[in-house]
């Protein structure tokens, strides 16, 4: 007897493993979302949205249950992989696309099904993101519309007064820049008023004082020292008076 | 807006360093795209180092300087791959059938990189690592064209090749632009994705280069890395590199030279400190290649070893004596100093708890590769890959590679679980994810070589045609 076409071909033979694969993704899928207690839609919805979670040092996956959902995609697979095995093992002799039956030429193909389905998940995910990074950074928006902006504006103003000359300038603010949020908010102010320096970096005395996020600034300039410029009641620079 | 000057400056690196790698392998010449992609790092790398050597100097204009040298090196250099005729010897990329799945993949790799270079063309630096360390630093060496200020900041045993980089650029293009900038950094995963796509367009087919790089780029953590300022996507380039130019000359049964590989291996040292280490492992790796290299005499064997040693030592010490002499001497209260980084002070940590402290690293390690949001399923793709023990055993290159994972891979375990350095694994995600990204294409190599089978009987053979 000689095999049909439709079936010995490999391309054939690949897209029905591939489609009966991605049914029992979605079959298992389903019945998760059943025995959690969430619509699979929804589910389905929130990976795509969210499965390109960008952060510098650990991308954290979705938890659901309090579980990664990576767990979620290993249960799914070995499923698949079991239901594939059995599968080809009853229907052999009709379906024949690959050399290779074992456990992890199964395991092997249902997970590369399984990649193509979260870079899927993902590029949908980074298409949105790439939409709100648009509407922040966007016709060379720069720094505009970030958080960073207040800062730079802040730097760059007393550093234009400074004439960029290389002040080394004592910090006074009311931030806690010891660590978090206050602790990058100095960075970026050091960075952003280089070449004064506000980090100790200059091998010289103090002769320049600056007060950044300090209430009434003004009150505080040390003796000796004269305003230069001062942008508000919490942001000045005063600099050692001539003599 | 300065991304047409900061390319065009580019230009300068990138010519210097595709003429020498023309002229290095012109015995068995690379793909143009493969040779300019390779040619990136190293034009970069010696820019960096020519700024090193005039810091030795008593000069002033530094930058300048540079550019002189730079552009006379690169000019000796075409004169003589004029002369030897490499430009007429470069192979032709292999036609064959393009199938549609192919070209979809293609499309989504193609996607993401236009979303790579739109964030590189229009994002600021907005990252911590940048405004604390690497971009402070660049600014001090931009305005005095010396190293005069490091050892008054916070790690200044860090490598400098990347704020040297920022620093040159904008001094060559008359501005500090916080957004073009970071073109060197799309750049760099540019270059190495474009190294993995050619090394495994020759060693295996174009269907798996193309899924090669879509594995590579199924990493969401990659694609952000390649977006922002940090200089992990640059030591994963540098690393990689080096790795493939090291088993390129082992596929070339020793016809490649020598000197390429080495000298990536020395300019991986001056990416971050941890090169240092991936510099030690890339001359265990080349130790390897020649132990078990055929037909060729332990003398041989020996000259070989003692060049490419040379070679990358050389390149690692124009900054390391530089820093000994100069920076670290000045450095205030360095003897004090307890969250000092450098390799040296590395200490076994006293007290109890080691297998408390392997059984954490062990499972910081699963929960990153596995569980976490940073590399898809391709972690899971390569541990069912090695199951294919008969391909492994036929493929001395996949060997290599599963040799140089594995020398990583113990280097760290053990570097975390017995050292001071717990404390970056115990609690913190800080350092993890960064450096396994440092290996994460030689993994997409791997899984794309065990398989590659799949399709056709794949021989062991060279880049070039005739290899």
């Amino acid at each position: 007897m000689t095999e049909s076409p439709s079936v010995s071909t490999p391309t054939a033979s690949h897209a029905a493993y591939a489609g009966g694969v991605t049914a029992l993704f979605a079959v298992t899928g389903w019945v998760l979302c059943l025995i959690g207690g969430y619509s699979f839609p929804e589910a389905l919805d929130l990976v795509a949205r969210r499965s390109y979670q960008p952060h510098h040092n650990f991308m954290t996956y979705i938890f659901i249950s309090g579980l990664s959902l990576t767990c979620y995609l290993f249960l799914m697979i070995a499923v698949t992989v079991m239901t594939m095995r059995f599968a080809a093992r009853t229907f052999e002799g009709i379906l024949k696309p690959f050399a290779d039956w074992s456990w992890a030429a199964h395991a092997r193909r249902v997970t590369v099904i399984a990649v193509i389905g979260m870079f899927a998940m993902q590029l949908i995910s980074l298409h949105g993101y790439w939409g709100n990074a648009r509407q922040i950074f966007g016709g060379k928006a720069g720094y505009a519309k970030t958080n960073i902006q207040q800062t730079k504006m802040i730097a760059e103003a007393l550093g234009k007064a400074a004439g960029h000359r290389p002040y080394k300038a004592a910090l006074v603010t009311d931030l806690d820049t010891r660590d978090g949020k206050g602790l990058l908010e100095r960075h970026i102010l050091a960075y952003f008023l280089w070449p004064v320096d506000i980090s100790g970096i200059y091998q010289k005395e103090d002769d320049a004082w600056i007060a950044f996020h300090k209430k009434d600034a003004a009150r505080h300039v040390p003796a000796g020292y004269t305003v230069l410029y001062q942008i508000d009641d919490e942001n000045l620079i005063a600099v050692v008076a001539q003599k | 807006m300065n991304t047409f000057p900061v390319l065009g400056i580019l230009m300068l690196p990138v010519a210097l360093g595709t003429f020498l790698t023309a002229c290095l392998t012109r015995r068995e010449p690379l793909p143009w795209p493969l040779t300019v992609a390779v040619g990136f790092g190293a034009g970069t790398g010696i820019v960096t180092n020519f700024f090193i050597v005039m810091c030795y100097l008593p000069v002033t204009e530094r930058f300048l300087w540079v550019n002189i040298l730079a552009g006379v090196t690169a000019a000796v250099l075409f004169a003589l791959c004029v002369f030897a005729g490499v430009f007429r010897r470069r192979p032709a990329a292999p036609s064959g059938m393009i199938r549609f799945s192919t070209l979809l993949v293609a499309a989504a790799v193609l996607y993401i990189a236009a979303f790579i270079v739109w964030c590189g063309t229009n994002i600021p630096i907005i990252s911590w690592d940048t405004f604390e360390t690497m971009g402070l630093k660049s600014k001090s060496i931009y305005t005095s064209q010396s190293l005069n200020h490091i050892p008054f900041r916070d790690k200044y045993d860090y490598p400098l090749h990347m704020p040297i980089l920022m620093a040159w650029i904008s001094k060559s293009i008359g501005v500090w632009d916080n957004i073009s900038l970071k073109l060197i950094f799309t750049l760099a995963a540019a270059a190495a994705a474009a190294v993995l796509g050619y090394v495994l367009r020759a060693w295996t087919s174009l269907r798996w280069a193309v899924l090669g790089v879509a594995l590579l780029f199924a990493s969401g953590f990659l694609i952000f890395h390649s977006t922002i300022a940090y200089r992990d996507v640059t030591m994963m380039y540098f690393n990689c590199t080096t790795v493939l130019l090291i088993l390129m000359w082992q596929r070339s049964a020793g016809k490649m030279t020598v000197v390429l590989p080495a000298l990536f291996a020395g300019l991986t040292s001056f990416i971050k400190l941890e090169g240092f280490g991936y510099m030690a492992m890339h001359n265990a790796l080349w130790l390897a290649v020649l132990f078990f290299a055929k037909n060729m005499s332990v003398r041989e064997k020996v000259t070989r070893q003692l060049a490419f040693t040379a070679i990358s030592v050389g390149v690692y010490l124009i900054f390391a004596v530089y820093k000994w002499m100069y920076i670290l001497p000045a450095v205030p209260d360095l003897a004090a100093d307890p969250t000092h980084f450098d390799l040296n002070r590395v200490a076994l940590a006293g007290g109890g708890g080691v297998g408390h402290r392997i059984a954490r690293v062990a499972w910081r390690y699963f929960e990153n590769m596995f569980l976490s949001g940073n590399w898809n399923l391709v972690w899971l793709l390569f541990v069912l890959s090695l199951t294919r023990l008969d391909r492994i055993r036929q493929s001395e290159t996949v060997r290599f590679l599963l040799l140089f994972l594995g020398m990583f891979f113990a280097v760290y375990f053990f570097g975390y679980a017995l050292t001071q350095h717990f404390v970056w694994v115990a609690d913190k995600h800080d350092v993890l994810s960064r450096s396994i990204l440092h290996v994460y294409p030689l993994v997409v190599a791997v899984i794309c070589l065990i398989n590659a089978g799949d399709d056709r009987s794949v021989p062991e053979r060279g880049l070039s045609p005739s290899g």
